[in-house]
């Protein structure tokens, strides 16, 4: 597809296509019945709740805002003391604690949001980790990874990831990290980020790119195709995984259990792991590899055929 | 002008709550869960309320929308309704055409379902809020060249779904 092929529809839209763009999409599309669906979904809208009834709530909950507003404002020099006694409370617990280091994990089958004190949010992959010094964030803006995160970072100082396998440091703003065994990948939604493998080899990634570390060698940069978060998005795309650790995949994902029985283990799966439907993620895995398979509850047995 | 009177503030709710629910809805959250985060970001405008301006209200109010939605459970339908716009008076009468027009509204709720979540997001942003692609863009972060993108798969899955006859 050349480059401006994937937005002629929208050019479609605003009337600006030229003549020959035009007979190229009326190859592949009916416009005509798109634009009929478009005249049509004109007379719909998504379904709100009414302006009135939503004021009605949020005003009684403003109302309680300002009110402790007030009354802080009323009880000041009560504060003040409080604050006081605080600070010296608060400034023994940072010396005895300097250096501590706080661990945000996510269970299996399970997604976290973390907003770090900058505003940047980590959105933590089921059955993962990350690490970072609460409070020297402002000054140090560094992360341990374990598994798998998507980061949109705010502006600032340097942004730095660690995993296992190599060091992520941000020249820009959104990425994902997922990491299993030797294998890494990393993908950029925004702006830029350097990849360093623990050899001390560097890549640089820009829009779209991805690329992927196998056992501390780089892949060659790639497209990666996503517009989100790869397990937002309801799927996960793997190329030449290692069949255990797609297990562990799956046990992360779907908090179940995964034995292979009479498997080759150096066997690799390149293909889609969907995130919401377990029997479907299953089915599809046993169709590709030719794999049987006996899901029951919380137990998953994969064997060869 | 600030925000933190009160009758200035209403007149920015009643600006942009609609947009904001429908934002939020895009991401397929449920109607009622969409509402309370709604609430939930104009009670963070309040507290902000020193700290925004009138004019940055707006892109303030849409970018809390998008982080306090992230990570929000949505398995839901985005659900339309009819703006009271249609047809005429004779086609309103005409139970044939609403019957056709009920399994149009089936049936593209359930393309918009189908749509990847950026792509339905600028879909609904352009097509039911009427913002232009550059509006979007400022409201996303993101480049005129990527809402064209996203907004070119919205329309490529509509075309290909066969919403105007039945199944």
């Amino acid at each position: 597809m050349s480059e401006s092929e994937d937005i002629l529809l929208s050019k479609w839209l605003q009337n600006k296509l030229s003549a020959e763009e035009k007979l190229m999409l009326e190859e592949q599309y009916d416009l005509e019945s798109l634009a009929l669906i478009l005249e049509r979904q004109k007379t719909l809208e998504i379904q709100t709740v009414s302006s009135d009834q939503l004021w009605d709530q949020l005003d009684s909950k403003l109302s309680h805002e300002t009110k402790v507003d007030k009354n802080q404002s009323g009880s000041r020099r009560k504060l003040i003391w409080v604050a006081l006694i605080l600070l010296i409370g608060a400034s023994l617990a940072f010396l005895l604690l300097a250096g501590s280091e706080k661990t945000i994990q996510s269970a299996k089958g399970e997604q976290v949001r973390h907003l770090m004190a900058d505003g940047s949010i980590i959105l933590i992959a089921p059955g993962s980790s990350i690490t970072f010094n609460e409070k020297d964030w402002s000054n140090k803006r560094e992360i341990q990874l374990e598994g798998q995160a998507f980061f949109d970072v705010e502006k600032g100082g340097s942004f730095v990831v660690e995993s296992n396998q190599g060091v992520v440091k941000v020249l820009g703003t959104e990425f994902e990290i997922w990491e299993s065994g030797k294998q890494m990948k990393v993908q950029c939604f925004e702006g830029s980020v350097s990849v360093g493998n623990l050899t001390g080899a560097e890549k640089i990634l820009g829009v779209n790119d991805a690329i992927d570390l196998n056992n501390q060698r780089f892949s060659d940069v790639y497209n990666h195709g996503q517009l989100e978060a790869t397990f937002k998005s309801g799927q996960m795309k793997y190329r030449a995984i290692n069949v255990a650790s797609l297990a562990t995949e799956l046990e992360r994902f779907y908090n179940i259990s995964v034995r292979l029985e009479k498997i080759d283990l150096n066997k690799s799966f390149t293909g889609i792991l969907v995130l919401n439907d377990l029997e479907k993620a299953v089915e599809y895995l046993s169709k590709t590899m030719n794999w049987e398979y006996d899901l029951n509850e919380q137990n998953l047995i994969f064997s060869s055929n | 002008m600030s925000l933190c009177e009160k009758n200035i503030f209403k007149s920015i709710f009643d600006e942009w709550n609609q947009s904001i629910q429908r934002f939020i809805q895009a991401r397929k959250i449920a109607a009622e869960d969409a509402a309370d985060l709604t609430q939930e970001c104009f009670v963070r405008l309040w507290k902000n309320c020193h700290k925004v301006s009138r004019d940055g209200a707006s892109s303030y109010l849409f970018k809390l929308a998008q982080n306090i939605s992230i990570d929000h459970f949505r398995k839901q339908q985005v659900r339309l309704k009819y703006t009271g716009q249609m047809a005429s008076k004779s086609e309103k009468e005409d139970g044939q055409y609403l019957m056709e027009m009920q399994e149009f509204k089936e049936r593209l709720e359930k393309a918009i379902d189908g749509m990847s979540e950026a792509s339905r997001v600028v879909f609904v942003m352009h097509r039911m809020e009427n913002y232009s692609y550059k509006e979007i863009a400022n409201q996303l972060e993101i480049g005129i060249k990527a809402v064209e993108k996203r907004m070119h798969k919205a329309l490529k899955y509509l075309s290909e779904q066969n919403i105007l006859k039945k199944r």
